[in-house]
């Protein structure tokens, strides 16, 4: 099964590596978990565009490795002509808090881990939500490819969303087309897999940027948070999300260490991958503009502007093309502008979603004490304040490109709240958990950013 | 000195409620069924054999269920549920609610069924099927 989604991990690992050439060996596990999630982009965006025009044949693989062997080519002609050799990378010694906290960073993880697999064996088509929009578009395209269009139907009732991005529902199609079977396992691995590499990527750019025991504090904090973990088994859109929101954050915090203009351009490929998996992911794209213009303002923001929208432009035209040519229009913005405009003066409809905004900083994460819920944002703030570090010239950058971001993006989701067509304690209800889920992993990792590490913290005095 | 011990004491705390929480997680898990359940499969099975009989494969087929029947008792949830379990079992045919379509497929109790006879019973050339399904095709066309 792993194999349906081999060759387009490998293209994203090598194409990962071709945009940004870093050999640093932690820079290079980070690589293979970006390219998780950029291949599987990479893929779904293929087979959106071989269906278009090749619906109907089944040869999609021959794409695939051509693919890989483009990108593969690329880049071995690149280290060919590289002037820095490879170093071989030396063994760190670890100290004892480090072993301690990565000893327990791996029992939680196979813990949730197993988790995860006895989630997936209980609910083996997904989550409600997988059958209703995702899997469903999936069957929709690959039961009758030559009508595939009929997928987008606008006599297909709104609940079923027929206008959400493809992100999942290709790589399914691609999955089963590969494999000759609709098997339910295809969509079982990709879910897990971008769970995976969630985690893999949060991990990986803590040990780039901060040190192995925050690293492993990382895991501990990300996998030990129930939401997180049971998203990776119910096959939604939500963690994939946020695996591309958390890959475009570190990439611009990457970008304020190393001043690469190729990081700025996955950041582009990573935030146009966002808007092919979720709507809310176009909100993320502009929260990703405003970010890099706002927190390089005095750094010619526009250039930088250029290098993120060279790696947007890709796949952010299919997405528009979809959105503007293909999709039926969006039950959510369904409302007309003079009843949105009514809904929007009304302050009773603000007070609520402000109350269940609160209540869900209260209670998010799955954490429990005494049978009370304990928010893990909360306890991330509260960590925060008790263990930061003084702030220097790039962790500024970071913070405020981070702020805007979260900023634009909350935003975005508060003006869905007031706009919505759907009664607004059911719509706040059903998806306020799934919003915050979005925005975890990079609230969490601009935390772990600014505090110090366990290294420090637990180092004896001098 | 005290801000050391609560930094160290937060970090205790945060693995050890992680710790809690990943293995009352991974325990909660067992209240969702058995592993050998699996709804939609038993779903896809009842509708296996209705699906065979619809003389196409892409287009609109009409759905009605218990909350379409007037005075038929039903729960919305458990309604809605079967609505879209069977949009995703049909895939690629679109299913739309009520009976405007040629084809049509009734999911509907025996008290239901007997109740929606009666009143639209003489319009369909109505197929029974195991389970309380139907195939209605609208007669004269």
């Amino acid at each position: 099964m792993i194999l349906a989604f081999l060759v387009p991990i490998l293209t994203g690992g090598l194409l990962v590596h071709l945009i940004w050439p870093e050999h640093g060996p932690r820079f290079l596990i980070f690589k293979a978990f970006l390219g998780i999630g950029i291949g599987l982009g990479i893929n779904s965006l293929s087979y959106f565009l071989y269906m278009s025009f090749f619906a109907g044949q089944h040869w999609f693989a021959v794409v695939q490795i051509a693919e890989l062997l483009g990108v593969l080519g690329a880049a071995t002609w690149q280290e060919r002509h590289r002037s820095e050799p490879w170093r071989r990378p030396a063994l760190e010694r670890l100290s004892r808090v480090q072993t301690i906290l990565l000893g327990l960073g791996a029992l939680i993880l196979l813990i949730s881990l197993a988790s995860t697999a006895s989630y997936i064996l209980r609910r083996r088509q997904g989550d409600w939500d997988a059958w209703m929009m995702y899997n469903r578009a999936a069957r929709f395209i690959y039961r009758d490819q030559s009508n595939w269009l009929g997928s987008f139907s606008a006599q297909i009732d709104p609940i079923f969303h027929a206008d959400y991005p493809l992100f999942l529902a290709m790589n399914i199609a691609s999955g089963w087309d590969g494999l000759n079977s609709e098997t339910p396992h295809v969509p079982m691995v990709q879910s897990a897999m971008l769970a995976i590499a969630c985690a893999g990527l949060f991990v990986s750019a803590l040990a780039c940027m901060k040190s192995v025991g925050q690293a492993a504090f990382g895991l501990i904090l990300l996998w030990g948070t129930p939401a997180v973990v049971n998203e990776g088994a119910r096959e939604l859109a939500d963690l994939p999300l946020a695996y591309f929101f958390l890959a475009t954050v570190i990439l611009i915090s990457l970008y304020v260490l190393h001043r690469k203009a190729g990081l700025l351009v996955l950041a582009g490929i990573t935030a146009g991958l966002a808007a092919w998996v979720k709507n809310e992911g176009s909100v993320f794209v502009i929260a990703a503009a405003a970010a890099i213009v706002i927190a390089f303002l005095r750094q010619r923001p526009w250039r930088l502007l250029s290098w993120y929208g060279l790696g947007l432009i890709v796949p952010y035209s299919i997405v528009l093309y979809f959105k503007l040519v293909l999709a039926p229009p969006s039950d959510v913005l369904s409302n007309g502008a003079a009843r949105s405009l009514a809904q929007a003066m009304d302050i009773a409809r603000h007070l609520e979603i402000l109350q269940f905004f609160g209540r869900e900083l209260l209670v998010f994460g799955g954490w429990r004490l005494l049978s009370l819920p304990v928010g893990m944002i909360l306890v991330l703030l509260v960590y925060f304040l008790l263990t930061r570090v003084p702030v220097t010239k790039n962790l500024r950058l970071m913070i405020t490109a981070m702020a805007v971001l979260l900023a634009v993006q909350l935003a975005g989701y508060y003006a869905v709240y007031v706009i919505t067509p759907y009664d607004l304690t059911w719509h706040l209800d059903y998806s306020i958990e799934r919003i915050f889920l979005q925005v975890f992993p990079m609230i969490a990792f601009a935390i772990l950013m600014a505090t110090q590490t366990p290294e420090n913290i637990f180092a004896a005095p001098s | 000195m005290n801000l050391k011990w609560f930094q160290r004491g937060i970090i205790i705390l945060i693995i050890a409620a992680s710790l809690y929480a990943s293995v009352q997680n991974l325990l909660a898990t067992r209240s969702l069924g058995s592993v050998s359940d699996d709804p939609v499969a038993d779903w896809e099975k009842r509708f296996a054999q209705i699906k065979a009989k619809i003389p196409f494969e892409r287009g609109v087929i009409g759905y009605i269920s218990d909350a379409n029947v007037p005075g038929a008792s039903y729960d919305a949830a458990n309604d809605e549920g079967e609505y879209v379990l069977t949009q995703y079992v049909l895939a690629p045919l679109i299913i739309k609610r009520g009976t405007s379509q040629e084809w049509n497929i009734a999911n509907l109790d025996k008290a239901a069924f007997a109740v929606w006879s009666k009143t639209n019973g003489s319009r369909f050339e109505v197929t029974p099927f195991k389970g309380g399904l139907y195939l209605l095709h609208r007669a004269g066309s």
